[in-house]
């Protein structure tokens, strides 16, 4: 997503993380300080609890962190990911799920964790957008979606992760 | 319609850009617990090299960097 300023290509890249957040639940994003460096944005409390289509007590729990970065190309700015952490918890707060990406550690291209294999192996997987856990978790996992919507809301952001990615 | 359509909107969440003081009592609370340090003391031990980067609490600490600097 291309913007004419570095605060619109923030502002875009973030309402749209939001709203595909929104298909799961209504937590509020919260993202750092416009600094013209490196950026991060997370749930308020670390993560939310996701309504279940089968009991409440078997509710899943999600994590996001994204750091990301406005860069210049040409004449517009559009954001370029740095890093990710996605993780699904298990109802009692153990982890289950949880993608990666985090150059500044040893295992450097995206990866796995699945808690009930090994959780201390790095399954390698190619980059994994936000959108893809979501529909998982909606469609697998038996995460009630929040919003009638939520196919095409998916939808629309996963194309538009397709088209925007450079690798 | 219109109503409905207006009332669906203001239940959206919208994102919020906190403060450079709100990024980094946010940060400094992450780093309380699940590490049991204070927010400063993490990127002074993590700039340090004191900290393993492949430890998970490590790692979810380490990726809220941008609010605590």
């Amino acid at each position: 997503l291309a913007a004419r300023t570095r605060h619109a290509a923030v502002s875009a890249f973030v309402d749209a993380l939001q709203q595909a957040l929104s298909c799961v639940t209504p937590s509020v994003l919260y993202h750092s300080y416009e600094t013209g460096a490196r950026q991060a944005l997370t749930f308020a409390d670390d993560r939310v609890r996701l309504a279940s289509t089968r009991r409440p007590r078997e509710a899943l729990q999600l994590s996001v962190i994204h750091q990301y970065e406005a860069v210049r190309q040409d004449r517009t700015w559009r954001i370029s990911s740095r890093a990710y952490y996605y993780r699904v918890d298990d109802p009692d707060g153990g982890e289950r799920l949880s993608w990666h990406w985090h150059p500044a550690a040893t295992f450097k291209r995206p990866h796995l964790h699945v808690a009930a294999l090994d959780r201390r192996r790095h399954l390698p997987t190619g980059r994994v957008s936000l959108e893809a856990v979501l529909r998982l978790l909606l469609t697998e996992f038996n995460v009630r979606p929040r919003r009638p919507d939520w196919d095409g809301v998916l939808a629309a952001r996963e194309e538009a992760f397709e088209r925007s990615r450079t690798w | 319609m219109a109503t409905r359509a207006v009332a669906e909107a203001a239940e959206e969440p919208r994102p919020r850009e906190l403060t450079r003081e709100e990024g980094q009592r946010l940060f400094d609370q992450r780093a309380r617990r699940f590490l049991g340090m204070s927010g400063k003391e993490f990127i002074r031990r993590y700039d340090a090299g004191e900290l393993d980067p492949d430890e998970d609490n490590v790692l979810r600490v380490a990726l809220l960097l941008p609010f605590g600097r």
